[in-house]
């Protein structure tokens, strides 16, 4: 079943836990609160608050650093001290708007930021320096980029925006990384290099995009309610398929994959919604916490007395919850993340809403 | 209720739960500023399709949407000028209140009577399904707010005519 | 140049804004020949009762690349059909199209109720809406908004 905490009623725009899965970081407003789940009941360990403005994103990186960032148009990497409290550093994103979104490259050693600026700061430590600075990607964005992944190789970042597009860049910072393997995406990537541009069948804002575990397949979700999944067909070549899956449900807002050939998408519908398939065809296949489904079992429950009863306080027969949707999460869900996972497919994932819930769902 | 009322009704539900889906958005043009984008107009690419329902041409809804607003405004129906007016007085005493009522716009989209505004801030704080009820509920109770004023109206008016043209005796 | 101090500078840089050019997706150019052309298949289809196949043929590939004009016409021949079309026929009919054609009947159904004339028939558009949407659920409504090819 799936385990619910409730952290208060304001939104949580973005959660992380740690790769140990003990700790759990939420935005609140304009702070970030990371609690300890390793008890049934969550207990607050601290309360991160420099930034002056509502935080849009938190990530934590595989060696404990939590990174935010926020609509002050400031990225605060937070280093853990051994008596628990965390040690703010700013980062140098030099944006002059509103940061979107943040994600730890897989490695943990630089992360990006996107941003309203029309840019993505792709950011790591300077010893010399002892500082986080940046460098940007800049063109051909003309518009606020809303999501942002890294491929499993640390140098490809796929980044979603408003104008529709999801694009796939190379993150590539000289003497940070690797020269990486030559992927399906590019050979040589030299930071900045567009690697794939795609838009959604029918428009609309590209809300998330998510790598395969494997990386060679982009899925993106976008605000007409579709999920579009893209094969690249190789450097510099049109890709060898790309599907889109139109659904009835509002749109989605987060996407990730589950292995291969699931992606599990959530959004204003308030539920979670699997998709499976593969080069050639992609279809909806069910949906987690069905509001459908939960609608018939609370139905069979309420009996005739209870309905008398109804009549008689109020007037009128309401459903002891009326009020409620008949889902797990009361408002849209923000973002998924993997929690657990056997044999290469994701068995758990957890979930934030504007409801201020986390939730965790087995897939 | 009457026979086009439903669909009219049952039609901007659907619309307003699909234009509903909102998100913290901020502003792309002013520095550390949060606006309604529908308002600003400005950056065209949050900007949606605005959608028209009409029942006929007296009655009409305009749900104007973006990323992180929607601005929805209802043309009440004004079969006469006794209408006119109290479809003006009513609609004045409320955008007069308009802070009390959260999403209340203080004036009016021209061609409509009365506009609503709808952020992000809104659909966080308040459920969304409730907001759509809201709107709904709002403007089945304003007809018939309307007909019973025409009607208490009229009543009065018969009653001051009675009066004033009884012969003394 | 008095007034230099109310210049609104981010306007003036191109880099800055999206235009509506830049974001309308390209669209084949259609001819106002053709669209009458079809404007004319269709309304023969009408003419012999067969609706369900007028509707197909309006809402498959609609022309998103006419002038302003042919789309008006256009629009008022998806109109008529709708008119034409007996309200027990309408679910068969949508549910026979494809989630394309779907789209596309529920965009000509906004732009009929925003349309004078689709406001004078407004119980008629509003019954098919209700049902288009009763079988469609509100993915084409939501695909309306983000949509930016216009019929």
């Amino acid at each position: 079943m799936s385990k619910v905490f409730q952290f208060g009623h304001l939104p949580v725009h973005s959660h992380c836990f740690s790769q140990d899965r003990k700790t759990l970081a939420i935005t609140k407003e304009n702070t970030v609160e990371v609690y300890d789940v390793s008890t049934p009941s969550a207990k607050l360990l601290a309360t991160l608050k420099d930034h002056d403005k509502t935080v849009t994103a938190v990530d934590i990186s595989i060696h404990g650093r939590i990174v935010t960032c926020s609509q002050d148009r400031n990225a605060i990497v937070w280093e853990p001290l051994s008596d628990g409290s965390y040690k703010p550093t700013l980062v140098l994103l030099r944006i002059n708007r509103s940061a979107t979104s943040v994600k730890w490259a897989p490695n943990g050693y630089k992360f990006a930021v996107g941003s309203g600026a029309r840019v993505i700061a792709v950011c790591y430590f300077e010893q010399e320096n002892d500082w986080w600075i940046s460098k940007h990607i800049k063109k051909p964005i003309r518009s606020t980029i809303l999501s942002i992944e890294w491929h499993p190789n640390s140098v490809l970042l796929a980044a979603g925006s408003t104008d529709g597009h999801a694009r796939v860049f190379s993150g590539y910072v000289k003497g940070i990384d690797t020269k990486p393997e030559p992927t399906l995406w590019g050979e040589k990537l030299p930071f900045n290099t567009l690697c794939g541009d795609f838009v959604s069948s029918n428009g609309g804002w590209i809300h998330d995009v998510a790598f395969s575990p494997a990386g060679d397949v982009l899925a993106f979700v976008s605000h007409d309610s579709t999920v579009t999944v893209v094969y690249p067909g190789g450097a510099n070549q049109p890709p060898r398929s790309a599907l889109s899956v139109s659904t009835s449900y509002l749109p989605f807002t987060s996407c990730i994959f589950a292995n291969e050939s699931t992606v599990i998408a959530a959004g204003h519908s308030c539920h979670p919604v699997v998709f499976q398939g593969d080069e050639t065809n992609w279809v909806l296949s069910h949906a987690i916490d069905d509001p459908e489904k939960n609608k018939q079992a609370e139905d069979s429950e309420t009996s005739a007395l209870n309905m008398f009863r109804q009549m008689d306080l109020k007037g009128t027969v309401v459903g002891k919850n009326a009020s409620n949707l008949k889902t797990i999460h009361q408002n849209t869900i923000t973002q998924l993340r993997p929690y657990s996972e056997s044999n290469g497919s994701l068995t758990k994932f957890s979930s934030s809403g504007i409801d201020g819930r986390i939730v965790i769902f087995s897939a | 209720m009457s026979q086009s009322l439903r669909p009219y009704l049952s039609a901007v539900r659907s619309s307003l739960t699909a234009a509903l889906c909102l998100e913290d958005f901020a502003s792309q043009m002013a520095e550390r500023h949060n606006k309604p984008e529908v308002e600003t107009q400005k950056t065209l690419e949050a900007l949606l399709n605005p959608m028209v329902i009409a029942r006929n041409e007296n009655e009409q809804i305009l749900i104007e949407s973006s990323i992180n607003s929607v601005r929805v405004s209802i043309k009440i129906k004004q079969a006469d000028d006794i209408e006119e007016i109290l479809v003006h007085k009513f609609t004045r005493f409320l955008t007069g209140r308009a802070e009390h009522f959260f999403i209340l716009r203080r004036a009016p989209i021209e061609g409509y009577d009365i506009s609503f505004l709808i952020t992000n801030f809104h659909a966080e704080k308040m459920l969304k399904h409730k907001l759509v009820d809201f709107i709904i509920e709002f403007m089945e109770d304003v007809d018939k707010e309307i007909s019973e004023m025409k009607l208490f109206l009229n009543a009065r008016a018969r009653f001051v005519a009675e009066a004033y043209l009884t012969p003394f005796d | 140049m008095e007034d230099w101090r109310r210049i609104d500078i981010d306007a003036l840089d191109p880099e800055n804004t999206m235009t509506l050019e830049e974001l309308t997706p390209e669209v084949p150019p259609v001819s106002s020949q053709e669209v009458s052309s079809k404007i004319n298949n269709i309304r023969t289809l009408i003419s012999k009762g067969s609706h369900g196949d007028a509707i197909l043929l309006a809402v498959d590939e609609p022309p998103y690349g006419a002038d302003e004009q042919s789309k008006e016409l256009y629009l008022n021949t998806v109109i008529d059909i709708f008119s034409a079309t007996k309200q027990t026929d309408i679910a068969s009919i949508v549910k026979s199209l494809s989630l394309e054609q779907q789209n596309a009947l529920l965009k000509y159904l906004y732009k009929g109720m925003a349309s004078k004339k689709g406001q004078q028939q407004g119980g008629i558009l509003l019954a098919w809406y209700e049902k288009t949407v009763e079988v469609t659920g509100l993915g084409p409504v939501v695909r309306y908004l983000t949509d930016r090819r216009t019929v």
